[in-house]
């Protein structure tokens, strides 16, 4: 019959992009390992979280929670400060 | 808190602002605890022409009124490249 088969492809998809979804979203990883402090001086952590030209990545990228993207923000700019992060390269 | 000086900086450089610090800490009742030397390291941009650093990391506990003699005493410091102080909550 055509109409059923009309209908099947598009619920497909959307389960598949409801999927995609839940793949994609992150668990914050300091949240994850129960870090409550965020270090400035730690900068292979913090490399994770700046971008190729030294920018602050989103929290959309990140997946951080907003305390931890936060905490994360003024630890980057701590580190700026002390010249282990780049304020900005290329 | 952290400090940095000129890499060129020999051990009596090196000795003499950790001498300053714990001073001031310890006439105002407070305690210096571990002295990370992180040694050289290069710098993530220039600072006072400078490609490198040599970084110290200096733990104490005190109260926070120590902190503006200490930030007054490392500004005056010329050896003194770039410092931080940074409060943590116990």
């Amino acid at each position: 019959m055509p109409p059923k088969t009309k209908k099947r492809p598009p619920r497909k998809e959307k389960e598949e992009k409801a999927w995609q979804k839940k793949q994609k979203r992150k668990v914050c990883i300091f949240c994850k390992d129960r870090i409550e402090y965020v270090d400035y001086k730690d900068v292979m952590v913090l490399r994770k979280f700046v971008s190729e030209r030294g920018k602050i990545r989103a929290r959309r990228v990140t997946g951080n929670c907003a305390q931890h993207q936060r905490d994360v923000a003024v630890a980057v700019k701590n580190a700026r400060e002390m010249a282990l992060l780049p304020y900005s390269s290329r | 808190m952290m400090f940095i000086v000129p890499p060129e900086a020999d051990e009596s450089v090196i000795g003499g602002v950790i001498d300053r610090i714990t001073k001031i800490v310890s006439q105002a009742g407070g305690d210096v605890g571990k002295v990370d030397r992180w040694g050289r390291r290069r710098l993530a941009y220039e600072i006072a022409r400078q490609g490198e650093g040599y970084y110290v990391v200096v733990a104490f506990t005190a109260e926070p009124s120590v902190i503006a003699e200490l930030e007054r005493s490392l500004h005056l410091a010329d050896e003194v490249l770039r410092f931080k102080v940074v409060q943590r909550a116990a």
